[in-house]
């Protein structure tokens, strides 16, 4: 079930009426009745899935947590990790290590027939596997005790409005909410109900309505000449912002009408001024889960430079496969690593200068648009590898663009991104970049028009009406289910 | 005690027996009674903006639904064709009498503007009248079928490019089409595109008046002609041809388009029973593509006749497609006046030598 179809509002309207209808007390069952019909609506049979690893996870985390014996409390979270990992890896990884062994023997001389097992990759499986393994290490490190309901805890794990793309939470914020049933409010309707909208404006009125160009130049970009193929990957790099950012708000917003918070997961990306602050901005669940499983582990910062440099590209090489099993996440993984490590070797070198003397300042206006235009072409560039099918396919798009060429209209027509519709996506790119300039830089001013009851309502029937005419009506998956 | 002290400052720490206490004291206020009056008077404010919302929408949508009626020619030529169209459908007699070959052509765009009924007509011999009934965008055709055999029609030769593939809708799909149920919803939703196209084209016929009439006049002349519609408005080439050296990168002049079929099909099967009901002959013939699009196929489709040899009224002619110099096409899809002319030709031959057994 798409957050962008009309099967969703017909689910989440009803799962409303009898949410609201039934009395607190009996509102986590329906809710985590709720989420499963969800979670079903894709392919029942990975429901399956779902509870064993819920029930795994519930099982393991209750011994760590009632045992102080360190050596049953290892098994259990070896039990736990061998079983989330493990699947997460079949699913997700076989096929490409598979290939991976084939494509090495071949390079050694060996040749072996190519394997594929073909696996049909349950969705969301990242997203709550991340969840899950977080809840267990942190019981783990006694940070969170053991969830004793197993109703609240398969609750945290299959929440629908977060389950199947985020954001990933942790279970401090969310167990403390099931159980509380916190009631919602106008005011958390009212926020609710924005949010839902904003987010399918990026999904269906900008994210889909590109989706059709980038796909047919990057099918075969060698069939395109430089322009094209430039032109392509800025759209993606609009495209994947506004599908997972919208998706995120859409998943805030119906959790908000339900009386629950979820956590940020975008705070306007592209106007990050360096690439440290570009990963504080995008995907914030993600960044803040390795940064908390993987990075601070491992030693973080606070430790030699080389250590750091391992620590930093490692965790990106991980974040790069943890987006999918192919070469050219592992490349966008480490192309965004070693970029930071570069940020940071200068950051360091800057504040040590400015111990010495004694002086700190913040950059001014001609080096904060440098920073802006470097960290967005670190980032384009990095959205190649992400979006190429392959590594050629990327070397490619790279090459094409030192030799641009005319950019046809018949080719634009083709790719179903004829004038008219280049006409609303520019139109929709300038509301886009109004709206989350203000977000970004003066949420003030958007909270002062939301107070005025007829401004509301216009921009309420404004975007009701965008959604509806201009908006692509046609269930187009989200591009993070892949992952 | 190291790491424990690294993350004590990132991760948040279990529920305090003191925070339990505050979340404790939140509950109580929740369901204490002034609160419960606070929440009553916002969700009646709340409640309010609604209905003003709701009547703020419907009022709009009045307005575009007003305007998407009143001025039909405004939007897309092809567009109020098709309304026409479908309007044409349900009407007797499409048909004079003593017509003794009565063809029917469905498609989309490229055979609306690729078939031009009167010169099939003169071209296939006497006793031959067709009607093209391709509507832009839109390949599922047998709703279209239906009704104008629901009004009496009687058709002997249905020509298509494309045999439906669809199968029926369960009602679940029915739910799923989000695209038709918006459609629904909202029947003037490309309306608000039409009158984009609308207002940038009238500066070039002297104005909204002028377009206006001129659309209105195109539509009628398109029912006159038999449902044939020359697509000006994508055609962006001096004389509405394209240049002759005019290259896509989407295009594979390597390789060989295929058609699809899938005769297990529920609408296939519907096509099937329908030509069994009505007694008439389906008939699956050439496209038309631009020279280089694609490679040239071969001379006849065997593997689609092979294929369908178990349907005896469903009958393949020709190649897949034939191919035209991109001087006979006005935009990277559809034939001109001229190429129009040509398939044409082409095809009422093709048809004629058919109908008379020479392969």
């Amino acid at each position: 079930m798409l957050f962008n179809s009309f099967q969703f509002g017909i689910f989440f309207v009803t799962f409303l009426v009898l949410f609201f209808g039934t009395p607190r007390a009996g509102r986590p069952v329906l809710l985590l009745i709720g989420s499963y019909i969800f979670y079903a609506g894709w392919r029942p049979s990975y429901l399956l899935l779902l509870l064993f690893t819920t029930l795994v996870d519930y099982g393991a985390a209750r011994l760590i947590d009632s045992t102080a014996d360190h050596r049953l409390r290892r098994i259990g979270l070896a039990a736990s990790l061998v079983v989330n990992l493990g699947l997460l890896g079949t699913f997700k990884y076989l096929d490409f290590a598979l290939a991976s062994v084939v494509g090495t023997a071949g390079f050694f001389g060996v040749e072996l027939p190519p394997v594929a097992v073909n696996l049909v990759l349950p969705v969301g499986i990242s997203f709550y596997t991340f969840q899950s393994v977080g809840y267990i290490i942190d019981v783990y490190r006694r940070r969170f005790p053991a969830e004793r309901s197993l109703l609240f805890y398969a609750l945290y794990v299959a929440f629908f409005p977060q389950l199947v793309a985020g954001p990933i939470e942790r279970a401090s914020h969310m167990i403390a909410q099931y159980r509380a049933q916190r009631p919602t409010s106008p005011e958390r309707v009212a926020t609710g109900c924005w949010l839902i909208g904003w987010g399918l404006f990026k999904k269906i009125c900008v994210a889909d309505l590109v989706s059709p160009f980038v796909n047919g130049v990057y099918a075969d970009p060698g069939a395109f000449n430089g322009s094209f193929t430039l032109l392509a990957t800025v759209l993606f790099a609009l495209q994947i912002y506004c599908d997972f950012s919208g998706y995120s708000d859409i998943a805030i917003g119906v959790a908000r009408i339900m009386g629950f918070d979820l956590m940020i997961n975008f705070r306007q990306p592209y106007f990050a001024t360096s690439l440290t602050e570009f990963w504080r901005r995008w995907h914030i669940s993600l960044s803040t889960w390795f940064r908390d499983y993987l990075y601070v582990p491992l030693g973080g910062s606070r430790t030699t430079t080389p250590l750091w440099v391992r620590n930093t590209l490692l965790v990106f090489a991980v974040s790069g496969l943890w987006h999918g099993a192919n070469w050219t996440f592992l490349v966008w993984g480490l192309l965004h690593g070693l970029a930071l490590v570069g940020e940071g070797l200068i950051l360091r070198m800057r504040n040590a200068a400015a111990a010495g003397s004694g002086s700190a300042r913040r950059p001014g206006f001609p080096l904060a648009a440098l920073g802006s235009a470097y960290t967005l072409a670190v980032v384009l560039v990095g959205w190649v590898f992400f979006r190429a099918r392959t590594m050629e396919d990327a070397v490619q798009v790279l090459r094409s663009w030192a030799s641009p060429g005319p950019l046809s209209y018949g080719t634009f027509k083709l790719l179903d991104l004829p004038s008219v519709e280049l006409l609303v996506l520019a139109g929709h790119v300038g509301v886009l970049v109004v709206v989350d300039g203000l977000l970004a830089r003066r949420p003030d001013l958007l909270r002062r028009m939301r107070r005025s009851w007829i401004v509301a309502t216009l921009a309420a029937v404004a975007l009701f009406y965008d959604i509806a005419l201009f908006g692509v009506f046609g269930s187009i998956d989200f591009v993070y289910f892949q992952f | 005690m190291r790491n424990n002290l690294q993350y004590s400052s990132i991760i948040p720490p279990a529920p305090s027996p003191a925070s339990q206490t505050m979340l404790d004291a939140r509950v109580k206020d929740w369901t204490s009674e002034e609160h419960g009056a606070a929440v009553e008077r916002s969700y009646r404010s709340l409640l309010a903006s609604f209905a003003v919302f709701c009547m703020a929408v419907a009022a709009v949508w009045l307005v575009l639904f007003g305007l998407y009626k009143a001025f039909p020619y405004a939007q897309n030529g092809s567009q109020a064709l098709a309304d026409a169209k479908r309007a044409l459908a349900g009407q007797p007699n499409l048909f004079p009498p003593g017509a003794g070959i009565r063809v029917l052509a469905f498609g989309n765009s490229k055979t609306l503007a690729g078939l031009q009924p009167g010169t099939f007509d003169r071209t296939a011999g006497p006793g031959v009248v067709s009607i093209n009934f391709a509507i832009p965008g839109e390949v599922r055709f047998l709703d279209l079928l239906e009704a104008t055999l629901a009004a009496g029609n009687r058709p002997t030769h249905l020509l298509v490019q494309q045999l439906p593939i669809e199968n029926a809708p369960t009602p679940l799909d029915l739910i799923k089409r989000d695209k038709a149920i918006a459609n629904w919803l909202f029947p003037f939703r490309g309306f608000v595109r039409d009158l984009v196209v609308f207002a940038y084209e009238s500066r070039r016929t002297g104005g909204v008046r002028a377009l206006y009439a001129e659309n209105a006049a195109q539509v009628a002349q398109a029912v006159r002609d038999r449902g044939y519609f020359f697509i000006a408005s994508q055609s962006h080439y001096p004389g509405h041809r394209l240049p002759a050296d005019y290259r896509l990168p989407t295009d594979a002049p390597g390789t060989v388009l295929e058609r699809s079929l899938r005769t297990e099909a529920d609408d296939f099967r519907r096509l099937v029973a329908l030509a069994e009901a009505y007694d008439f002959q389906v008939v699956l013939v050439p496209a038309a593509y631009r020279s280089g699009e694609f490679a040239e196929p071969p001379a006849a489709d065997d593997g689609t006749a092979r294929r369908l040899s178990a349907f005896p009224r469903i009958h393949v002619v020709g190649p897949a497609y034939w191919t035209y110099p991109p001087g006979e096409f006005s935009d990277p899809v559809h034939l001109n006046g001229p190429g129009a002319a040509r398939y044409t030709h082409q095809l009422a031959e093709l048809f004629a030598r058919w109908r008379a057994g020479v392969p």
